[in-house]
This record gives structure tokens, C-alpha cells and sequence, in this order.
């Protein structure tokens, strides 16, 4: 297990040093970040200037030494923008996300799951079928459309809840919902064929001639089994949310987290603060990855990632 | 898979006429539908500037927020409303289209192309160049892609060639899998080896008998890529990182109206739904090319289609 673990981790090294070099290379080389952050009116001098308290006059391979040793102490530089360590201000915004991110999360298993169980008991039934269209659609559905036909219903014609901006538990519902449809349908459609793969096996006949009440079957061995899938995809969508894919609705509804904080940040002009948030998004998703493949692996011994 | 052609012998295939595949659609309603939209988002796509009533940048202060058609002062020369500008929300949406396919079929030709051969050569050679391939392949997918597609294009500025090459970038890894993992298998297949035997080389053992095999998997996981692409596409112009005003998307035309929400919700409502009835279409024509290539779903449904023509015959 501790061999396992460190194999993970080396591989999220592997990860962390590709994202690493493509930032490099996408900021450094491709284009002249200068350039981008000043203003086209910024004369020669001012040029100068933040060219060289960037560092970025200095040979490439040192810049990049420079810029490898940063992202290791986990400095990449002040932001451009607020004059503030690029760092402190991500952090600042990781909670808003953490929450927005949880929240969906919670909302999409304790919804979709059940859903898929239930569906996969009756196959074609209408339950079945209907969840699968409704799974389809949630899964084809743009978030920023779904989000903003959600504040058209639920904030500008009933007035339930306020349309965007953060503070209280009812700023966070239509958010966390919007998220929430969108991988429930994916979450609802894994759970349901990973379901019926198990009920088709032999050992479920087994358990029922012997006599086994169908609860006992269905929650002791029948669902243990069918888990696997879903806690990685559970764990894939939590990733791909963190990974900036909560940027869209975070940007709808005015929710002040990375995505939001990405948004401004093109807006600024402020690659520094930029390639913080790439950074701090890819330690996410490696995290995430890592810890689902250790639950993998302790939910069922016999798998074995490579 | 289990295609057993005899290596170098041409078989005389049937060609699949128009009124073969027409058929063949016709007896599954949901794909024909959805094939029928796809085909009329392309072609007004194509003819956008025959069929829309109007140009997508005509504005009309006089003609602002104008409800559709069904709804009280709506009319018949604007079908589905005007937006804040008076611009015509129908031929928006037509112009739109342009752009959501451009950039979806060129990614997914090129991602497609690279990660095709990509997979053909890690499957075929195995080895240490397969093992490098499909970690870097691996490795790609754990990034953070959209953030770092933002971070691409915010610094070398939204164009429509260059959104398409980074999202393309980020979609060849995908193929790569796919093709990999039919190739591994179809290479232990008889033909496959009594091909190898016979002195057939590599690039003619890819053109002539791996290829040919890889066509139908390639084909869905495509339309399903498709799909996935115009999503990115919309939501990148959504965030003002794709394609920028005065040109038109989908995704774009939500952002612009969000603000009018109150005064127009379709302004919003329509591009949105288009684009999720494409989404929603290409999904479904994807799974359906996989049940029809499929050989063990076929006989499923031959058998289901026999037991119910036995079934009415009985009842008579």
C-alpha cells in the first residue's frame, strides 16, 4: 500500500513538472508577457522597467531555473494587478470554491446515486428511461445557460433566491444546483450500468436462492461491488470542477472563487496571478486523483493502477 | 471487430448507397430525428446567409426587445424576437452555427488525425514508445484544462485559429486511447497475424487491415468529441475568450444578453437551447453508431425483431 502510494505520488510529480514546463513555455516563449501586461500606450522606459523586475531580461534558461524554483516554494511573484503575492490571493478564493465544489458534490451523490440504484432495479421501466433522458440532457446542458435560466425561474420571476454574488446560504443554492445537474447526470448514468452489471452476475442468484432477504443483498454485496466506478467518476468530477471547469459558473453567478479570480485575471492582464491558478488548480486535481485511487484500492484490494 | 476479411482479397462491399442509410436510420426513429436536426444545423450553417432574414449585426434601436412571435407584440418579421440592439435572435443564431461547427469539425479532424496515428503507433509497436505515448497521453488528462486553455489564449489572444489548435491539443489524447486499445486487440486477431506472416509491412498493415476495422469506434468516439468541443467552444465565447463581437456564437450571444434577462429571457432561452438539441443529437447519433456497429447488439436486436414479428404472427 505504501509502494502504491508512493507510485501516485510520483506520478503527480510527473503531472506537476509537465504543467510546470507547458506554463513556461506558453508564457515565456510563445509570447512576450511584457508585452501583455502593459498597456499599448506604455513607452520604452516602462518597459524596461518591468521587464527587468520580472527577471525576464535575463537568459531563458535562467528565467527558467528562476521560475522552476518559485513554483517548487510555492512563489510565483507578485500580482501584477493588486501589487500582493499572486499566492496569497488564490488562497484567499480557495474556500468560496472548496464550498461551491462540496456542495455540488454533496447534492449530486445523495440525489443521483439513489436515482441510478433505483433505476437500475426496473431496467426499461419508466423510471429507467426517463432517467436516462434526463441524464442525457443534464449531461449536454451549458452550465452558463442552465445557470442563468435557473436565476430567470427561481430570482427573476419567483424571487425565491437573490440571481448572484455570495454571503449566504441561499447565494450558494443556485450555484451548487446548476453544478450539481450538470455531473449528476453522468453520476446517475455510471451508477445505473454499473449496477446492472453487478445484478447480472451469478453470485447475486447465489445469495437470493439461499435465501437472502433482496435489502441485504442489494446493500451488503450487490452495491460494494458496483461502487468502484462511481467513486472515480465522483472523484473525476470533483477534479474536473476544481480544475477550473467552476469557472463558468462561478463567472454566472458572480461567486467569488478561482474562476472567477481566473476571469479577472485576463481581464487584468495579470499572467502572473494566472499561472498561480494554473499551479494551484493542477496540485488540486493531483491531490483529488490521488486520494480517489488510494480509496480505489482500500475499497477493493485486487485492483491494480498502473 | 470481428471482421474476417482474408488479407489482399477485395471484397466487392456493398457501397452504402443514400437510400441504404436512409433505410437502415428509419428504423430507429430517435437517430433519425436526430440525424435530421444535425443535418439542418449544418446546412444553415452552410447557406446562413441565404436563410437568415436579416444580418446578424443589423441594428435596429427601433426594434429593441422584441418578444417572439406567439407572445403579445411579437410578429412575423422577427420569429424568435430581437435582442437589446434590435439585432434578429433567429438570424443569430443561424450565423452562430458557423462558428460552433467550424471550430467543432476542425478540432475534431485535427485531434482526431493526430491521435489516430499516435494510437496506431503506440498499439502497433508496443513497447517503450507505446509506454511513453500513453503516459504523456495520461499525464495530459490530469490537467487542469480549462484553466489552462484561459491561461493560453488570454495570453496569445482569442482568434479562431488559435482557439482551434488549443483545444485540439487538448482533445488528440482521447483518440490516442481509443485507437491504441482496438489496435492492441485487433493485432492478436488471425488475419491480422497471417497478414504479417504473408510480408505484408507496417504502413500497408495499417492502411489496408487495421484502419478499415477502427473506422465505426473512431466514427462515435468523433460525433461524441464533436459534441464535447462545440460545448467548449460555447463556453470559452461565453467566458470572452472565444469568438469575439462583432462575430457570432451561441455561447456568445448568452453572454451579451444575461444583463437583459428580465426585459428578454429569449434573447437567452433560444441560442441555449439550439445548442443543447446539437449536444443533445450528437450524443445520441454517437450511441447509435454504436448499437449499429456492434455485432453482438445487432444480433440482440435481429433476434428481439424476430421474437415480436413471431409474437404479432401468433396473435393473428
Amino acid at each position: 500500500m505504501i509502494l502504491f502510494i508512493v507510485r501516485r505520488l510520483f506520478y503527480g510529480l510527473l503531472v506537476m513538472v509537465l504543467v510546470t514546463c507547458t506554463v513556461f513555455f506558453v508564457t515565456r516563449m510563445l509570447t512576450d508577457p511584457v508585452r501583455v501586461m502593459l498597456p499599448l500606450s506604455a513607452s520604452q522606459d516602462d518597459y524596461d522597467q518591468l521587464e527587468s523586475s520580472l527577471g525576464l531580461d535575463k537568459p531563458l534558461l535562467v528565467q527558467f531555473w528562476d521560475f522552476v524554483s518559485g513554483a517548487v516554494r510555492l512563489d510565483f511573484g507578485d500580482s501584477f494587478w493588486q501589487g500582493t503575492p499572486a499566492l496569497g490571493i488564490v488562497l484567499d478564493r480557495l474556500p468560496a470554491t472548496f464550498l461551491l465544489v462540496g456542495a455540488s458534490m454533496f447534492l449530486a451523490i445523495i440525489l443521483f446515486i439513489p436515482l441510478g440504484i433505483v433505476a437500475s432495479l426496473k431496467p426499461g421501466g419508466w423510471l429507467d428511461r426517463g432517467l436516462v433522458t434526463v441524464s442525457l440532457f443534464g449531461l449536454s446542458m451549458p452550465q452558463f445557460w442552465l445557470g442563468a435560466m435557473l436565476i430567470y425561474v427561481f430570482s427573476v420571476q419567483l424571487g425565491w433566491l437573490p440571481t448572484s454574488g455570495s454571503g449566504s446560504l441561499s447565494h450558494l443554492v443556485l450555484p451548487a444546483v446548476t453544478l450539481a445537474l450538470t455531473s449528476g447526470g453522468r453520476i446517475a448514468q455510471v451508477t445505473r450500468s454499473s449496477m446492472l452489471d453487478q445484478l447480472n452476475r451469478p453470485y447475486v442468484t447465489t445469495l437470493t436462492a439461499k435465501g437472502m432477504r433482496r435489502s441485504y443483498v442489494l446493500f451488503r454485496h450487490v452495491l460494494r461491488n458496483a461502487l468502484l466506478p462511481i467513486v472515480t467518476l465522483v472523484a473525476y468530477e470533483t477534479a474536473f470542477a476544481l480544475a477550473g471547469y467552476a469557472v463558468i459558473v462561478e463567472t454566472v453567478f458572480a461567486w467569488p472563487g478561482i474562476g472567477r479570480l481566473a476571469i479577472q485575471a485576463v481581464t487584468q492582464r495579470d499572467i502572473i496571478l494566472l499561472q498561480a491558478l494554473v499551479f494551484v488548480a493542477a496540485l488540486l486535481v493531483v491531490i483529488v486523483n490521488t486520494l480517489a485511487d488510494v480509496v480505489y484500492k482500500s475499497i477493493d484490494p485486487r485492483v491494480k493502477i498502473s | 471487430m470481428t471482421q474476417t476479411a482474408a488479407p489482399d482479397v477485395v471484397e466487392p462491399k456493398a457501397r452504402p448507397s443514400i437510400r441504404r442509410a436512409v433505410r437502415i436510420l428509419s428504423e430507429d426513429k430517435v437517430a433519425l430525428a436526430s440525424v435530421v436536426f444535425v443535418v439542418v444545423v449544418v446546412l444553415s450553417a452552410v447557406f446562413a446567409p441565404w436563410i437568415a432574414p436579416y444580418s446578424p449585426s443589423d441594428i435596429s434601436l427601433t426594434d429593441r426587445l422584441l418578444p417572439p412571435v406567439w407572445s403579445d407584440g411579437g410578429g412575423w418579421s422577427h420569429v424568435l424576437g430581437t435582442d437589446a440592439l434590435g439585432r434578429d435572435v433567429l438570424s443569430r443564431i443561424v450565423f452562430g452555427a458557423r462558428n460552433s461547427l467550424l471550430i467543432g469539425v476542425s478540432v475534431v479532424v485535427i485531434a482526431g488525425a493526430f491521435g489516430t496515428v499516435v494510437g496506431l503507433i503506440a498499439g502497433y509497436r508496443g513497447g517503450r514508445a507505446d509506454a511513453i505515448l500513453m503516459r504523456l497521453a495520461d499525464a495530459q488528462l490530469a490537467f487542469p484544462g480549462l484553466l489552462l486553455v484561459i491561461l493560453i489564449i488570454s495570453v496569445l489572444g482569442p482568434s479562431i485559429p488559435i482557439i482551434i489548435v488549443v483545444i485540439a491539443v487538448y482533445g488528440w489524447m482521447i483518440f490516442a486511447r481509443l485507437v491504441r486499445g482496438n489496435v492492441l486487440q485487433l493485432r492478436e486477431d488471425l488475419y491480422i497475424r497471417a497478414a504479417v506472416m504473408a510480408g505484408c509491412g507496417p504502413i500497408r498493415l495499417m492502411r489496408r487491415h487495421l484502419l478499415p476495422n477502427l473506422v465505426s469506434p473512431i466514427m462515435t468516439q468523433a460525433m461524441l468529441e464533436l459534441a464535447r468541443v462545440i460545448l467548449v467552444e460555447a463556453s470559452l465565447s461565453y467566458l470572452g475568450l472565444g469568438i469575439q463581437p462583432p462575430n457570432v456564437s451561441w455561447g456568445l450571444m448568452v453572454a451579451e444578453n444575461q444583463a437583459y434577462l428580465r426585459e428578454g429571457w429569449w434573447t437567452v432561452f433560444f441560442p441555449g437551447l439550439i445548442l443543447v438539441f446539437t449536444i443533445v443529437a450528437l450524443n445520441l447519433i454517437a450511441s447509435w453508431l454504436r448499437v449499429r456497429s456492434d455485432p453482438q447488439q445487432q444480433q440482440l436486436i435481429a433476434a428481439r425483431r424476430r421474437m415480436n414479428a413471431e409474437a404479432k404472427a401468433g396473435e393473428k
